[in-house]
């Protein structure tokens, strides 16, 4: 059976997954940029394997090291998508372990890490939306109009797709932040137990010089239009 | 007393730190630790991958070179050794406190 379903919340599509696992349908195969899930229904009585997803950025040459730490502890890796950094796993015996991550702050370095990948891709949208709008001005300051419309619905689709991965990390990092805040969780930072005060200050900085970086993206945008006019 | 600020460790981080007194690769540390404590400390894969990252940041783990690229070996360092036994003292020093005063 294939489905198609996208997820902003990493933690809602693992429960889904979960409801299905319940229901015996096996996940086989995912393709997360597109949202296609793959599963097979297990016969009655057979052990249906849970889904867990990381998500981090691996380097190519400790990607093997990675995926062989998982399987050894009995997690198959079913989809490395390298582009947006998702790694599904699904378990491979009924003495797998039950989840990927065994203590509160590992799981929520998760979170953390989501967020800082999106802030990152948001970012580089925005600095090539910046460079496509001063091409913008040149070419209406040289008369090319054919450059123009073409550029013009680049720099919107690539400030659009900025938004949206903003307010996906934006999201991560005030979950992230809340439950820090909320449960005095101790945080491993540099493998010592410490309250994460410094994270929050940077991401919420972040989150402002993105937001101003995006303003003025936009006061760019509106003033090239006036000069046209 | 010249604490370091990275104490008190986690109890994962101190079993991960004991674990590579003798040098090993991810899922033996994994194992290791589920020994050393009796099972009662368990290792998640994606805990222990985040946890090799950071220890290897702050040099207290070293990569061993080797030919298995898929499981690479680890061991603790000098400056790993070290913060283990500041860790060591400190949980000395606590369970002088317990036994005098703590304990029934």
């Amino acid at each position: 059976m294939t489905k198609f379903k996208l997820f902003l919340d990493v933690e809602k599509e693992e429960a889904w997954l979960d409801a299905m696992a319940e229901e015996g349908w096996r996940l086989d195969k995912v393709i997360p940029s597109i949202g296609k899930y793959t599963f097979t229904k297990v016969s009655e009585g057979e052990f249906c394997p849970k889904t867990r997803i990381d998500f981090r950025m691996v380097p190519k040459n400790e990607r093997a090291e990675y995926i062989e730490l998982f399987r050894e502890s009995g997690w198959e890796n079913i989809c490395a998508s390298n582009i947006n950094a998702h790694y599904y796993f699904h378990q491979m015996s009924e003495e797998s372990d039950d989840d990927i991550f065994s203590d509160k702050s590992s799981a929520l370095q998760r979170d953390k890490r989501i967020g800082n990948i999106c802030a990152i891709a948001s970012t580089a949208l925005f600095v090539v939306c910046i460079l496509n709008i001063i091409n913008i001005i040149d070419a209406v300051r040289n008369g090319d109009s054919f450059s123009i419309p073409m550029s013009a619905v680049c720099s919107s689709v690539l400030f659009a797709v900025g938004v949206v991965l903003f307010l996906i990390g934006a999201r991560y990092f005030e979950r992230y932040q809340k439950r820090v805040d909320a449960d005095i969780v101790v945080i491993e930072k540099d493998g010592a137990i410490a309250r994460d005060r410094t994270t929050g200050i940077f991401t919420r900085r972040l989150i402002v010089l993105m937001a101003i970086g995006f303003a003025s993206g936009v006061a760019i945008g509106a003033l090239m239009f006036l000069i046209e006019r | 007393m010249n604490r370091s600020k990275y104490l008190p460790l986690t109890e994962t981080t101190f079993y991960i730190l004991t674990a590579l007194l003798e040098p090993g690769h991810g899922y033996y540390i994994m194992q290791r630790v589920e020994e050393l404590s009796d099972g009662n400390v368990r290792v998640a894969a994606g805990t222990m991958y985040g946890a090799i990252e950071n220890l290897l940041k702050l040099k207290w783990i070293k990569a061993v070179p080797g030919d298995d690229k898929r499981r690479k070996v680890y061991m603790i360092t000098n400056q790993g050794s070290e913060i283990l036994e500041q860790e060591t003292e400190r949980l000395r020093g606590l369970l002088k406190v317990a036994e005098k005063y703590a304990s029934g």
